[in-house]
């Protein structure tokens, strides 16, 4: 029997934020040195960033001292540098001397967030971040100003997870405000960023947050383990640590969920699960990650709960439905006609009559077709994109049927697959239907329904196989657990949900003690 | 938390396992046929007995906790003796494994691909249960927890849309034991406490190894019930449908009597749900009994039974189809010859003759420990 545990040591705290500063170069061959002579700290950086235009090192009086400012003029608001660090290091009248380098910060930056760097990574490091560096003549440390970063993408609505109730704000590129996104919606001191910097070249800072008082602490272990482990050139986007921190590659089906949206990471959070926050994505991970995940859209707990249950249903059914429909014509027009009733027989049959060729050939060139309009349809520049929806519908529907290459029917079935295929609230899980249809297709072409229920099972002891973070994949109904399905296939009434799910292993499993339930008020003279 | 996320079998998947596998084929294959039109009283008593068999078996692993059937017999009778012992259980598992998919590869021949060879569907089939048993026996738990509702409400909704269909005919049931007690005894012994009651011998090798053993006691009985009462829901509707001369003579009463489901102008033939029952009843009791003889081999050859996995696989397939010649022989071999040359013995007299040698031996060591 494979132990799952024995990934599961405990490891406290060992492996957290392996990266600091100091660690970052070392291997890149630069000097840890930070010079007495701010000269040769200048001609270090010099060297470092020679060619670039963007470098600056322009010297600075300040308090009657030589001094160097640096940094990148690209990474940098502009407006910031000068309105209050370059003016409140000329403009000062008097020329006070300073201790060091937390009093001139003192005296002359008061209302900046700063940083004091002791070597000279530290000072790279801080350059390469958009930061303002100072260097002074005589001191062992340097001074590291954060003016914030020029714009950003401002906060839009997330573009592929759009609700119609429930709030609007979506993830964008910038750590910082993420995580803000994030705050903001959970005031909770337990709430904790942990930043770990990933990637040989890119240095991306990677966050990895979780509530302290809910998330199990050996799950955390794990995750940050897993973490620490990524080992990349550049990390461009979170969609990178996904697949180094997946339990399994080889599965169609995502063990990693992704959104771009807060209140869902929220809630993720609330349930005792991690989120990782890649700087320069605006999509964030949430771990462990399970099949049902990817049938519970936010609005779900927006929407009343009758309503939410039944969309859920649909949802569900519309899964198996992108599924299996394709296959199930090719299996029961190809070897199970007498399970269809006559009259539908005959018509189908009818329509058939032309097309020159077998079912399944039939149904794989619009599969096909469609898969090509699809992804045509997301890469291309939105000008054409009229013209590419016309032809698709013009061209590939009607008149292929007219030109007698494929049957009415089929087009039907193909067309409902392919926006059934659209149901799921994650995208990227629809990567796991669109590619076993095939699979499916194929069996049922020379297997009939026989082919299609040994696909079935083969997919759901797959699915049972999977694991993320050492989760089972179907929690809670396989393994089952009767208390956690108050969330699963119906959605509870909100004040009826009162646990967090117990397969993730909650420190606390409980959200709140007190028993409410929405009621009339009791009438006046009813005093019992 | 390290203990609690190894995975063992948990006490819901042990019952949904028997359940399963005590349904398996029994559902579909015409059992019972001596009692006439009393078969379902004959399944009700045999399930009686089942229950008895089944405490039996749990009374066995408990006199050596932990340990799985094959161990007790390496405990009593010493490594050789055991050790052939074991052999023997081997075969008998591989031979009856080889049978159970060939009662399914029958079906899918002689009902659905009437062209197609035994060979095809014994091959697709085995490679599932492979894969199954690869991943390890707590997939094939979790997996029938996600098919367990399809597989008991197809069953209940048969029978259901059989009635509304109108083709139920109750009078069929008459007379109650209208030739006395005799037919009765007769399909129940020896065959109906054979197959499928005592065939969970297999399950001695999967108990021990349940998250919680001291509970498992209760499961099994209320499994083997609940099974039994399937069974005999199955037995009545597929008397009332058919009749007993037709049932005698329908190799596969369960898929005859979905036939005559007609609702709604729509919803005809059927198959295709009784093929899914028998389909996933199969897999399970093939895979059971497969799982007996990997571990077998395993303690045998002290390496881990995955490496046995696809070469037992392969004799298994070969086996079911290589069993017999035809369907007629196939299941004359399995009504008269089986149960009294194989069941009996492998499921009742071995264990028994084991049972004073363990209850010495595990007395005696109990003293020696005080």
């Amino acid at each position: 029997m494979k132990l799952f545990g024995s990934t599961f040591l405990r490891k406290k705290n060992k492996n957290r934020g392996k990266s600091t500063e100091e660690e970052l170069f070392q291997q890149q061959d630069i000097t840890k040195y930070y010079s007495r002579q701010v000269d040769e700290n200048k001609k270090h950086l010099g060297e470092l960033f020679k060619g670039t235009f963007d470098f600056k090192c322009e010297s600075i009086k300040i308090g009657g001292l030589k001094g160097y400012i640096t940094y990148i003029s690209t990474m940098i608001n502009k407006n910031e540098l000068s309105n209050r660090v370059l003016q409140a290091a000329t403009n000062r009248q008097t020329d006070q001397s300073f201790r060091d380098m937390v009093e001139m910060r003192e005296l002359y930056f008061p209302s900046i967030d700063y940083k004091v760097s002791k070597n000279f990574h530290q000072v790279v490091w801080s350059v390469l971040n958009g930061e303002v560096v100072i260097m002074v003549d005589g001191y062992m440390e340097a001074l590291t100003l954060d003016i914030g970063l020029p714009q950003q993408r401002a906060i839009s609505e997330p573009s592929t997870q759009t609700i119609i109730r429930g709030p609007k704000e979506g993830f964008v590129e910038a750590l910082p405000v993420n995580i803000q996104l994030v705050r903001k919606r959970l005031k909770n001191p337990r709430l904790r960023f942990e930043v770990f910097q990933i990637g040989s070249d890119s240095k991306t800072n990677v966050a990895l947050g979780y509530i302290n008082d809910i998330v199990n602490e050996d799950l955390l272990c794990e995750v940050r383990e897993r973490i620490n482990k990524v080992d990349v050139g550049a990390l461009l986007d979170s969609g990178n640590v996904e697949e180094f921190i997946a339990d399994k590659s080889f599965t169609p089906f995502p063990l990693v969920y992704n959104t771009e949206r807060p209140d869902s990471v929220c809630g993720h959070l609330l349930e005792g699960k991690m989120a990782i926050i890649v700087d320069g994505s605006p999509f964030v991970l949430t771990v462990p990650t399970l099949f049902v995940d990817f049938f519970q859209a936010s609005e779900d707990y927006y929407q009343p709960f009758i309503m939410a249950s039944f969309v859920r249903m649909v949802r569900y059914s519309s899964f198996m439905i992108a599924l299996l429909l394709p296959s199930l014509y090719v299996a029961i027009s190809t070897f199970h006609h007498e399970l269809m009733p006559t009259q539908l027989l005959i018509s189908i049959q009818a329509q058939r009559e032309g097309v020159p060729f077998p079912a399944v050939i039939e149904i794989m060139i619009m599969e096909l077709s469609f898969e090509v309009l699809r992804e045509a349809g997301v890469r291309m520049p939105r000008v054409v994109g009229q013209t590419v929806s016309i032809v698709g519908a013009l061209v590939i529907g009607q008149a292929a049927v007219e030109a007698g290459l494929v049957s009415n029917v089929l087009v039907i079935v193909v067309a409902f697959t392919a926006i059934a295929s659209f149901v799921s609230p994650i995208y990227n899980f629809s990567i796991a239907t669109r590619l076993l249809r095939f699979v499916v297709i194929f069996s049922a072409s020379f297997m009939g329904l026989y082919g299609v229920l040994l696909f079935l099972i083969m997919m759901v002891i797959h699915l049972v196989s999977l694991r993320s973070f050492g989760i089972p994949y179907l929690a809670p109904v396989a393994p089952f657990r009767p208390k956690d399905q108050d969330d699963v296939f119906i959605r509870m009434p909100i004040w009826k949900n009162k646990k967090r799910p117990s397969y993730l292993y909650p420190k606390t499993p409980v959200r709140i003690k007190d028993q409410y339930k929405p009621g009339p008020p009791k009438p006046m003279g009813d005093q019992r | 938390m390290k203990n609690i996320l190894v995975e063992k079998l948990s006490l819901w998947q042990l019952f949904i396992l028997i359940f399963i596998f005590e349904i398996g084929s029994a559902a579909v294959v015409s059992t019972g046929n001596d009692a006439k039109q009393d078969a379902w009283i004959a399944l009700g008593v045999a399930m009686i007995f089942g229950l008895g068999i089944g405490l039996f078996f749990h009374f066995l692993l408990s006199r050596a906790p932990g340990k799985n059937l094959f161990e007790i017999f390496q405990l009593c009778l010493g490594k050789w003796m055991g050790g052939a012992l074991i052999i023997m259980y081997i075969l008998y598992f591989i031979y009856i494994a080889s049978r159970v998919l060939r009662d399914f590869c029958e079906l899918i021949t002689s009902f659905i691909f009437e062209q197609t060879p035994v060979e095809f569907v014994a091959i697709t089939m085995v490679v599932v249960i492979i894969y199954m048993l690869y991943l390890g026996i707590e997939v094939m738990g979790r997996t029938s927890e996600i098919f367990i509702p399809y597989f008991f409400s197809f069953i209940i909704i048969i029978g259901i849309a059989v009635f509304i269909s109108g083709e139920m005919e109750f009078t069929n049931l008459l007379p109650i034991l209208g030739e006395g007690i005799k037919p009765v005894v007769k399909a129940v012994f020896p065959q109906l406490l054979t197959f499928p009651f005592g065939e969970l011998i297999a399950f001695t090798l999967i108990i021990p190894y349940t998250s919680e053993f001291k509970k498992s006691k209760k499961i099994i009985l209320l499994a083997v019930f609940a099974s039994g009462l399937i069974l005999i829901y199955n037995a009545i509707l597929q008397i009332a449908t058919l009749g007993v001369q037709m049932r005698a003579r329908s190799n596969f009463p369960l898929l005859s009597s979905a036939r005559e489901i007609s609702l709604l102008e729509f919803i005809e033939r059927v198959d295709l749900i009784v093929v899914f029952i028998v389909m996933y009843g199969i897999i399970i009791k093939v895979g059971v009994f497969f799982y007996g003889a990997l571990k077998g081999l395993e303690l045998l050859s002290k390496r881990p039974y995955r490496m046995h996995v696809v070469p037992l696989g392969a004799i298994i397939t070969f086996l079911s189809v290589k069993i017999s010649d035809n369907f007629a022989e196939h299941i004359e071999e399995g009504l008269i010859v089986v149960p009294m040359f194989l069941h009996i013995p492998f499921q009742f007299i071995l264990p028994l003759l084991i049972l004073p040698i363990l209850l010495w031996k595990t007395k005696k060591s109990k003293e020696g420990r005080e």
